[in-house]
């Protein structure tokens, strides 16, 4: 149940929720190097999307076998980016890039956009590449049944209660796909291993995407901001604001990482549905 | 590790990820002038500070 307004605010960090999806791509060539498949390869740099039911989605459509461990690893370090995302973007950053300011946009969207936006997106997607219907489809839904504002009793179930359910039958599902004999196995540990570096390369993606952005832009970016474009979504942008504030305790960053991380929601299924029909 | 088999898939995961990486970027640009275009068709109100 996304909200999209931050991401209307400032339209032009959609291309970081696009740079920050690399790691998934460069996870899967590596996979490729152990001896995976490619459609084990592909389901298992997907984790780099770091969004759990894309994850889940294309692992049952490409590896079943690997459903496990691919959805430990992609929730799992979901909740690790407070601690995977920091030390890669020091790594990349100045302390100088780090204290870039950027300007508060102080705009409201009108209902209309809202409302049109996730309709125009579906059909385009559907347009260019159908597979990716099912992904953005239902993410477009979601935002839909939020921002129509005639349907709040079902927008309310399904931001809480739904959601809570899913995501509790969800995981008693697929651990029961868990046995010793599927889990227990160094494959495990591989994929465990190449879901962090799909992680790293998202970050390291977004930043330095964002630092070869600013070789062009007279206003320039945090690149710090770049690491948001992943689609742990608010986790990210906490972090990245957290981290802002560390040099300079007046950056308010937090609006700006919010918007990239809105548009890494939407480039983590449209990097799905790019999978589904690029392997298969 | 290195194996003809997984260099061949290796080459095979390449070209996915030039495809993939080009499509995301595509992808993003439309969405970025549909963002743009509704905003011109509907424009947004300027909050007060």
């Amino acid at each position: 149940m996304i909200d999209f307004s931050p991401l209307f605010k400032n339209p032009k960090l959609l291309l970081f929720g696009a740079a920050a999806q690399f790691g998934i791509f460069f996870t899967m060539a590596l996979a490729a190097l152990f001896g995976f498949t490619l459609k084990q390869s592909a389901s298992i740099g997907i984790i780099g999307a770091a969004d759990g039911p894309t994850s889940i989605y294309v692992a049952t459509r490409f590896a079943k076998e690997l459903l496990g461990p691919i959805s430990v690893a992609a929730y799992s370090y979901m909740a690790l980016v407070p601690i995977i995302q920091p030390p890669v973007i020091k790594l990349l950053t100045t302390k100088n890039e780090r204290r870039i300011r950027m300007e508060g946009v102080a705009k409201s969207v009108s209902k209309t956009t809202l409302i049109l936006f996730p309709i125009i997106v579906t059909i385009v997607a559907g347009l260019v590449a159908p597979t990716s219907v099912a992904l953005i489809g239902f993410l477009m839904f979601g935002n839909l049944i939020r921002e129509c504002g005639v349907l709040n009793k079902l927008s309310l179930a399904a931001q809480n209660e739904l959601a809570s359910i899913v995501t509790l039958l969800l995981g008693i599902s697929i651990a029961a796909t868990m046995t010793a004999d599927r889990f227990l196995q160094p494959s495990t540990l591989i994929i465990i291993g190449l879901g962090l570096v799909a992680f790293i390369f998202d970050t390291a993606g977004g930043v330095l995407f964002a630092k070869f952005l600013n070789l062009f832009m007279k206003e320039k970016i945090n690149p710090m901001i770049g690491a948001a474009g992943i689609s742990a979504f608010p986790m990210s942008a906490r972090v990245i604001h957290n981290l802002g504030q560390e040099e300079d305790q007046f950056n308010f960053l937090l609006m700006h990482a919010v918007s990239a991380n809105v548009s890494g929601q939407i480039g983590s299924v449209i990097a799905g549905g790019l999978i589904l029909a690029l392997v298969s | 590790m290195f194996t003809q088999d997984a260099l061949n898939v290796f080459w095979q995961t390449i070209d996915v990820m030039i495809k993939g990486m080009a499509g995301i970027f595509l992808f993003m640009f439309i969405f970025f002038f549909i963002v743009k275009g509704l905003d011109k068709i509907f424009p947004r109100e300027i909050e007060k500070e």
